[in-house]
């Protein structure tokens, strides 16, 4: 027999239903087909469910995620919305300002987009005793803490901070290590230098009115308590951007009064 | 299922056709049981067929079913359904084919006895068994042969040949051209004959 014949001989068996195996019926026979229909049906059941389950958690969770949005959206918070949850996700490369202060320390003040446009049209004078007053109020805004917390004066919130407007090098440089020695040096004799040689060439900046009142905050610690108040006299009537740092500065006049910060006396003994 | 049951389905069958479409689409359990006590033998068989063993071939007629809810969104009933389910076997078979032909290699090495005596054969019981036994050993040599082809000549072979499917109802079911199924057909058949002659020359 050819191979042809062989081949063609063996289709015609396989045709037949006979096969290399037990035959076809008995070898399947019907518990095993019985088996697979249960098998299959139940996994169909199952995968129906898991796609349902599926669909309505996606639904649920787009509900979640939409709704909040679309009520953002529609009341105009959105973008706060966005930019408190890029905050969050610490994505936002400017949300805490570019600080020169150290690693772990509380940096440049960190000022809301609203005040940001004002202080461009309201600067600060740069000496102390021009008080300049002005229409708008920085808006509320709670930011961390600074090392103030750690020194006898009171711990207060600070409202949002004057925008950081484009200056020379030197003048930032200036500030910066007048920064470094109020915060982390913490040396007032030397800050206190160090803010007088930034204030004399930041006409204009709009660091200008943070660093005055942490030069006030330095002459209190070097209890040049005379100075201080006259420092914090503006601060306190809110007439320095609008009520800037005013509840720190009536607090600490407050506390200048009621003798809670004694001045050292001519003789070195104090009260 | 009653044989009753089963006729009346048989019987209704182009009736109730479209009707089951939706239903299988949507994963109706119900749907696919009746689909199943329907067209299983056929699967089967064809399953059978391709893959030359038994296991493979029930594995293969599971994946067959399970996968039709998700298939039948790409039915477009210009076959019928008994196609649709060859051509889901296809696509799925790939998969089976490697452990079908692992399995058969290892029965045939280890000589499990799987060829009932001819008193267990309800359809080939007054067949000759000298004879059967022939028939049966050429149909495994076929199997084994058809190990020898790529996916595709095989898939065709099984189709055109031991199926007996037209040319176009294989094109159909295995979205090529008819040439194609015929240019396939032709090489399986030429490369099994050298298979056959090679066994017979060893």
């Amino acid at each position: 027999m050819t191979a042809d014949q062989m081949l063609e001989q063996a289709i015609s068996a396989s045709r037949d239903g006979a096969t290399g195996a037990p035959s076809f019926a008995v070898e399947v026979g019907v518990q095993p087909a019985a088996r697979t229909r249960a098998r299959v049906v139940k996994r169909v059941v199952r995968r129906r469910l898991l796609r349902q389950t599926t669909t309505a958690l996606l639904a649920v969770a787009f509900a979640v995620v939409c709704a909040p949005a679309a009520y953002a959206a529609v009341t105009g918070k959105l973008p706060s919305v966005l930019v408190t949850v890029t905050r969050v996700l610490r994505l936002g490369s400017g949300a805490h300002g570019e600080s020169p202060a150290p690693q772990g320390r509380v940096g440049a003040p960190q000022v809301a987009s609203e005040a940001a446009s004002r202080a461009d049209g309201a600067r600060v004078a740069a000496t102390e005793a021009r008080h300049t007053v002005y229409g708008s109020r920085a808006p509320e805004q709670r930011v961390s803490t600074d090392a103030h917390a750690s020194t006898p004066l009171p711990r207060a919130s600070q409202r949002a901070r004057p925008t950081r407007a484009s200056t020379p090098s030197h003048v930032r440089t200036l500030y910066a290590t007048a920064h470094r020695l109020h915060f982390v040096q913490r040396d007032p004799a030397a800050a206190l230098r160090a803010w007088d040689a930034y204030l004399r060439v930041a006409a204009g900046d709009a660091l200008v009115p943070e660093a005055r009142y942490d030069r006030a905050i330095d002459l209190v610690r070097l209890r040049r308590f005379d100075e201080a108040r006259t420092a914090l006299a503006p601060f306190a009537r809110g007439e320095v951007l609008g009520g800037y740092r005013s509840v720190e500065a009536q607090r600490l006049l407050l506390a200048l009064e009621r003798g809670a910060v004694q001045p050292v006396q001519p003789n070195g003994a104090s009260d | 299922m009653s044989a009753l049951r089963r006729t009346w389905l048989r019987l209704t069958a182009g009736a109730i056709a479209m009707t089951l479409e939706e239903r299988l689409a949507r994963g109706d359990a119900d749907a696919i049981g009746e689909v199943y006590d329907l067209h299983h033998e056929h699967v089967r068989r064809f399953a059978r067929r391709l893959l030359g063993d038994a296991a493979s071939a029930e594995d293969l007629v599971q994946d067959v079913f399970v996968a039709l809810p998700q298939a039948m969104r790409g039915f477009e009933g210009r076959c019928s359904l008994r196609t649709f389910l060859s051509s889901i076997a296809v696509n799925h078979a790939k998969k089976h084919v490697r452990s079908a032909a692992r399995r058969r290699a290892a029965h045939e090495r280890a000589d499990i006895a799987t060829r009932p005596d001819s008193a267990r054969l309800g359809t080939h019981a007054s067949d000759d068994p000298e004879r059967l036994a022939a028939r049966r050993e050429l149909v495994a040599r076929l199997d084994r042969a058809l190990d020898a082809l790529s996916l595709e000549l095989r898939t065709t072979f099984v189709l055109v040949e031991l199926e007996q499917l037209t040319g176009s109802e294989a094109a159909r079911v295995l979205g090529i051209p008819e040439a194609t199924v015929r240019t396939r057909v032709f090489e399986a058949r030429r490369k099994l004959r050298e298979v056959f002659a090679r066994e017979d020359v060893q």
